[in-house]
């Protein structure tokens, strides 16, 4: 982990505004200090699958090299497969199932309101890839990663989601230290991971306390108190983007408004560094998270 | 290093320093002739297997905490989300009267120890022991040990928390005792077994017990599968076994207390990250370290000043050893931060063997699975597992 | 903290009583004695020097080929080459070496000053009369006035200093010249201490070593009992004299692998790109460790086994975190291959502490994968260091890290003099019996282990036809009993 960013509209109505763009700028000018993968998850692109009630499933599978494989991406491909509303659960888990005992997939998660891509290597290639800068939502979340633990590959990079509840991301800077015992307390309790990385554990753990009460700032609390070590991570679902720091508030995590104007709409900036900010120019009423505190923003 | 083998060393290498020319053979075989010619025991045995484990600590990857600069959490709530009088130790210990005959002075000593922990210092240690406290000035928990068939009357409720003795030649008797006492009681129960045995533990926490206690000694010694087999076996074992019983439910914090010979700092801390929540440490222990060679034995105020101290450097200790390894609370510590030197712990606990990060089970199923590919075979599982439990047993060695 | 005088007794009376052979086995005597301490001092007790391991694999571990590697042969082995240079990864200049070993961090305060002018003097020396060039690494506490400065800049202040220096410590007779000369490269300590206060300090040195933490207390800060914190010692440090000198577990500004790239850009700024940086982590979980320093721009990585040595330690921090020297080279070595698995190599080297004062296990160390050694206890021995691990107390018998024994700088001097050219000696000696040239030419080729568990640890791979071998014989045995059981069915 090391630049995560956060963008979200005032106004979440605003068809014609790419926040794609702005994430890009946050994300490169961070590129310097992070250079093993990239991702970004933007929500309410206003895609068609939005409205209806099917979901994707998010996965990777690892494509046979051919020539057209670029040695940046490593040869991994981003498969969203739609699952139509209309297939009971059951044959969801199921494809599920199948897929995670191939060794050459890797899967991310459900989304159906939410665009999510991610992949190694730098955020050019990303966007060279998916147009990461036309992409338009009400709000998105980005991440530049420099591996601490576990391997770089694609699966281990950020956002991460989780296919307990659909369109969640969350994109992580620092360490969760009790991450085995947390891991381990989820999987007793039923619940899938398909990573080695340890801030899948965010997604999980939010998608748990969500299934059981539904408010987000109880879950962000209860994460607080439980996981240990340095960290901030921003994590959104359709209604709510939130930015959060640990107890004793060891790595940084601000926000910044930026009031629009000009045909420009007035969008709040979340990052770990002040420069992510100035570049997006959303320098108006910085302030930052209070340690062990979150801050969420409800659409 | 021993005395014998700093004695090698330093001449050794003094040799090298007067002359300033070759010697004739190194340190490490000077020391292995000498081993081979004193017949010196090998090296697997049990007493090793604790100093055989290490902990990795924080460094880049994940930065250390500071104790001066955040604050460790050592504290603990004994007793499961429905039990309504919980208990709250200041640190993971609780001091266990074990079956030494102690006299009533040195328990008098403990409990103004005790107290004064309490009250100078608002460090709250349990007291586990069969005997009544006389004192009826006591500021610290006291968890009443029943041994055998003694009753209680509700009206002689006079300790915190209990701890009862499971009887497996009598388990419907005992379920039925636990049972009434569970209604009356409203503190946290823990109860000593003997067996990792699933059926005992799983009904023994449906009824609603806080707790289970291990006895490490009295396991590995008395007739059964632990026998000869080592502490750190039977906590991986009872951890694994409160584990699979809340699978697929809410964990609401039923507790393994490890009691046996965990009197350094050290090995607490190695079996709390194996899996134990408390640790039990025995009241002999801690009055020998105080008192053992300390001429004037009459003077029980001098020795409840020395365990008072001996309990707040060991609160010192416990705070540093996590901090140093990255967490900010010393039960957030799991088995994935230790690692041994020894084939025989990485057996019998699963801990990952330093340099490879895999335990040795993971190891020799990785090779079988390697043969598996190479004679491109395709083995069934049940015959795997066969396999895999074939070479576990017989050892090979190069 | 020195001893109470009650734990002394207890010392006293633990020799009687565990050197009866039914006690031996139960009798942990430095358990004991530990749990006295605390119950006298209600404090986290404290130790010097490093810990002890059940088992650090060296000897089972041994060279195979030409002799056995000798440490005494009849050939001339004196022009097999054991240079080490570090540095030229990201930095202009390197730092050259004779010999693939070098004088481990011992600080100024922790070592008193005598010991630390026998060394000063033993390696200009070597320098200067013998043409051999050794590197030194000034430890956390600071660098002396003539480590920074030499010959040539003074100013009075600093002269004063010196000379009150040496007069306090009644080494006014030593020859000015050959204590004021620097003939060898030095590595500064950038530790989290930051005990120094003279700009120079980085700006005049030869390397710099970002000090993250140490094998034998690691993710824990260090500390100067207040004792050995003299007036001397304080205006080096920059601190106050007689008060206990912590510095804090991790570097305040470093919390991650991205704060470590600002701060080794930071260092790089200051000095201009010329000087090799090193970084220094305890052995602990050493594979991503280096895979962070191998990402941010440092030239070298250095790990520190957990049975380094220290002044003073907490006694289970130093008894119970982190891993021995041997896995730790191996696990950096496999993240070394991982990350230039797909890109060129370069001048990147891997240093490795803990526990290695014999040419033999230098020899092993490089062969697994290591290209340059510490050695720091190793030293103290050979200048008389006893082994009685009480280097926090100032009560040294030895004069080294005490002030109460004189310690004899000219014989010391030649001491260690001998000890660097003997070990030299040893190894050419040793390499050049296994047929190589240079000892950068060692590696896992020339080992063997003699055990199951030194084999997976080290690297050095198991010998799986023997694994195989049980396997088939296992499944055979099984098929035939499958057939029987079938036979019986049928009949």
């Amino acid at each position: 982990m090391c630049g995560i960013c956060g963008i979200i509209l005032k106004d979440h109505d605003n068809p014609n505004f790419s926040i794609g763009a702005l994430l890009y700028r946050m994300m490169e000018s961070q590129q310097v200090r992070a250079q093993d993968s990239a991702g970004i998850a933007i929500f309410n692109t206003g895609d068609a699958h939005c409205n209806d009630l099917s979901y994707n499933l998010n996965y990777f599978i690892k494509s046979p090299p051919t020539s057209m494989t670029t040695t940046a991406t490593g040869g991994y491909e981003l498969i969203e497969e739609k699952i139509p509303a209309s297939k009971p659960i059951k044959e969801q888990s199921l494809l599920v199932s199948k897929l995670s005992k191939d060794d050459s997939v890797s899967i991310i998660g459900y989304s159906n309101k939410m665009k999510l891509v991610k992949n190694m290597g730098l955020v050019k290639d990303l966007d060279k890839k998916y147009n990461i800068r036309s992409m338009k939502g009400s709000h998105g979340i980005g991440h530049l990663r420099i591996a601490t633990s576990s391997k770089v590959d694609p699966g281990n990079a950020h956002p991460f989601s989780t296919t307990v509840l659909p369109d969640i991301a969350v994109v992580h800077n620092g360490e969760i230290t009790n991450y085995s015992k947390l891991r381990n307390l989820l999987e007793i309790k039923g619940y899938p991971f398909y990573s080695s990385c340890d801030s899948e554990v965010i997604a999980v753990f939010l998608a748990d306390q969500l299934l059981m009460h539904g408010d987000i700032q109880r879950a962000h609390d209860q994460f607080i108190r439980k996981a240990d070590g340095p960290f901030t991570y921003i994590a959104a679902t359709p209604h709510s983007l939130s930015l959060v720091r640990d107890k004793f508030g060891t790595r940084k995590g601000i926000i910044g408004y930026n009031r629009g104007g000009e045909g420009n709409p007035a969008f709040w900036a979340m990052a770990t560094d002040l420069s992510a900010l100035d570049i997006v120019g959303a320098n108006e009423d910085v302030k930052a998270a209070s340690p062990g505190k979150s801050l969420i923003f409800t659409i | 290093m021993n005395n014998k083998e700093k004695f090698i060393i330093r001449s050794s290498i003094l040799e090298l320093a007067e002359s300033g020319t070759p010697r004739n053979i190194s340190i490490d075989d000077r020391i292995k002739n000498n081993n081979n010619n004193h017949n010196e025991r090998e090296k697997e045995k049990p007493l090793n297997f604790w100093d055989s484990i290490t902990a990795l600590g924080a460094q880049l990857s994940r930065p250390p905490y500071d104790p001066y600069r955040e604050i460790i959490n050592l504290e603990i709530s004994v007793g499961r989300k429905q039990c309504q009088n919980k208990v709250v130790l200041s640190m993971p210990l609780l001091i266990y009267d074990n079956y030494v005959k102690s006299e009533e002075t040195s328990l008098d000593t403990l409990h103004d120890a005790l107290n004064w922990l309490a009250v100078n210092e608002n460090i709250n240690l349990g007291f586990v022991s069969d005997k009544s406290i006389k004192n009826i000035n006591r500021k610290y928990p006291y968890f009443k040990r029943i041994i055998g068939k003694s009753k209680i009357e509700k009206k002689d409720f006079d300790f915190e928390g209990l701890v009862l003795q499971y009887n497996n030649d009598d388990h419907d008797k005992f379920i039925q005792f636990l049972t009434d006492i569970r209604k009356e009681f409203k503190g946290p129960i823990l109860v000593e077994i003997d067996d990792t045995d699933d059926r005992y533990i799983n009904s023994i926490l449906d009824i609603g017990a806080d707790g289970i206690v291990a006895d490490t000694i009295k396991i590995t010694n008395q007739q059964g599968k632990y026998k000869g087999k080592h502490a750190i076996t039977v906590i991986h074992d009872m951890r694994r076994a409160i584990n699979q019983y809340y699978a697929g439910k809410e964990n609401d914090g039923a507790m393994l207390v490890a009691a046996g010979d965990f009197n350094n700092t050290g090995r607490i801390v190695k079996a709390a990250a194996l899996g134990a929540d408390i640790i039990g440490y025995s009241t002999s222990m801690l009055i020998a370290n105080a008192a053992n060679h300390y001429e004037n034995l009459s003077n029980t105020n001098a020795i409840s000043e020395r365990i008072y101290r001996h309990v707040l450097a060991t609160k010192g200790e416990l705070k540093g050893v996590p901090a140093a390894l990255g967490y900010s609370n010393f039960y957030n510590m799991s088995p994935a931060d230790l690692r041994t030197s020894s084939i025989e712990v990485s057996l019998q606990t699963d801990i990952a063997i330093e340099g490879i990060d895999k335990s040795y089970r993971q190891i020799i199923e990785e090779l079988v699975d390697e043969y598996e590919i190479k004679e491109r075979l395709n083995i069934d599982e049940g015959k795997k597992q066969k396999l895999v439990a074939h070479l576990l047993t017989n050892r090979y060695g190069v | 903290m020195p001893y109470h005088k009650d734990v002394l007794d207890i010392k006293r009376n633990l020799l009687k009583e565990s050197s009866s052979p039914t006690n031996a086995d139960y009798y942990d005597p430095a358990k004991i004695i530990l749990d006295a301490r605390k119950a006298f001092d209600g404090l986290v007790p404290y130790s010097g020097l490093g810990a002890t391991s059940t088992n650090d694999y060296f000897s089972s571990i041994d060279l195979i080929g030409g002799s056995g590697g000798d440490l005494k042969t009849a050939e001339d082995y004196s022009d097999v080459d054991l240079s080490l240079n570090i540095g030229g990864r990201y930095s202009n200049d390197i730092i050259k070496s004779d010999v693939p070993f070098f004088i481990s961090g011992m600080s100024y305060g922790s070592l008193k000053l005598p010991a630390k002018i026998v060394l000063h003097i033993a390696l200009n020396k070597l320098a200067e009369e013998d043409g051999i060039c050794v590197i030194m690494n000034t430890g956390e506490g600071g660098a002396l006035p003539w480590e920074i400065y030499g010959m040539d800049t003074w100013n009075n202040r600093i002269l004063e200093y010196a000379e009150r220096l040496l007069k306090e410590h009644n080494l006014d007779s030593v020859d000015r010249e050959q204590i004021f000369c620097r003939k060898y490269p030095l590595i500064v300590q950038y530790a989290s201490g930051r005990f120094w206060r003279d700009p120079n300090y980085l700006l005049k040195a030869d390397a710099i070593e970002i000090k993250i933490g140490q094998g034998a207390k690691i993710g824990h800060g260090g500390v100067l009992p207040g004792s050995k914190v003299t007036e001397l010692v304080a205006e080096n440090r920059g601190v106050p004299p007689y008060k206990a000198a912590h510095s804090p577990s991790r570097h305040l500004d470093i919390l991650g692998p991205e704060d470590l790239v600002a701060k080794i850009l930071e260092l790089r700024e200051v000095t201009e790109w010329k000087i090799p940086i090193i970084v220094k982590v305890g052995a602990s979980r050493v594979y991503d460790d280096i895979q962070i320093i191998l990402k941010s721009c440092a030239d070298s990585a250095s790990i520190d086994g957990y049975v380094g040595g220290t002044g003073a330690a907490p006694w289970e921090i130093r008894e119970v975190i982190g891993i021995n020297t041997i896995p730790s080279i191996k696990l950096g070595k496999d993240a070394i291959v991982d990350y230039y698995s797909n890109k060129k190599l370069d001048n990147f080297k891997l240093l490795a502490h803990g526990g290695i004062w014999d040419s033999k296990r230098i020899a092993k160390c490089i062969a697994l994968g290591a290209n340059g050694v510490g050695i720091g206890t190793g030293f103290l021995i050979s200048m008389g260091c006893t082994l009685i691990q009480d280097c926090y107390t100032n009560t040294c018998p030895a004069g080294l890290t005490g002030s109460y024994e004189k310690l004899d700088i000219q014989q010391s001097v030649k001491r260690v003099i001998n000890y660097i050219k003997g070990t030299m000696f040893e190894l050419q000696n040793i390499v050049g019996s296994l047929g190589k040239k240079t000892i950068k030419d060692l590696g896992t080729a020339d080992l063997f282990a003699t055990d199951e568990i030194s084999n997976m640890v080290s690297g050095l791979g198991m010998s799986k036809k023997n694994y195989y071998k049980q396997i088939t014989e296992k499944i055979r045995s099984m098929d035939n009993k499958m057939e029987c059981i079938e036979k019986i069915n049928l009949s």
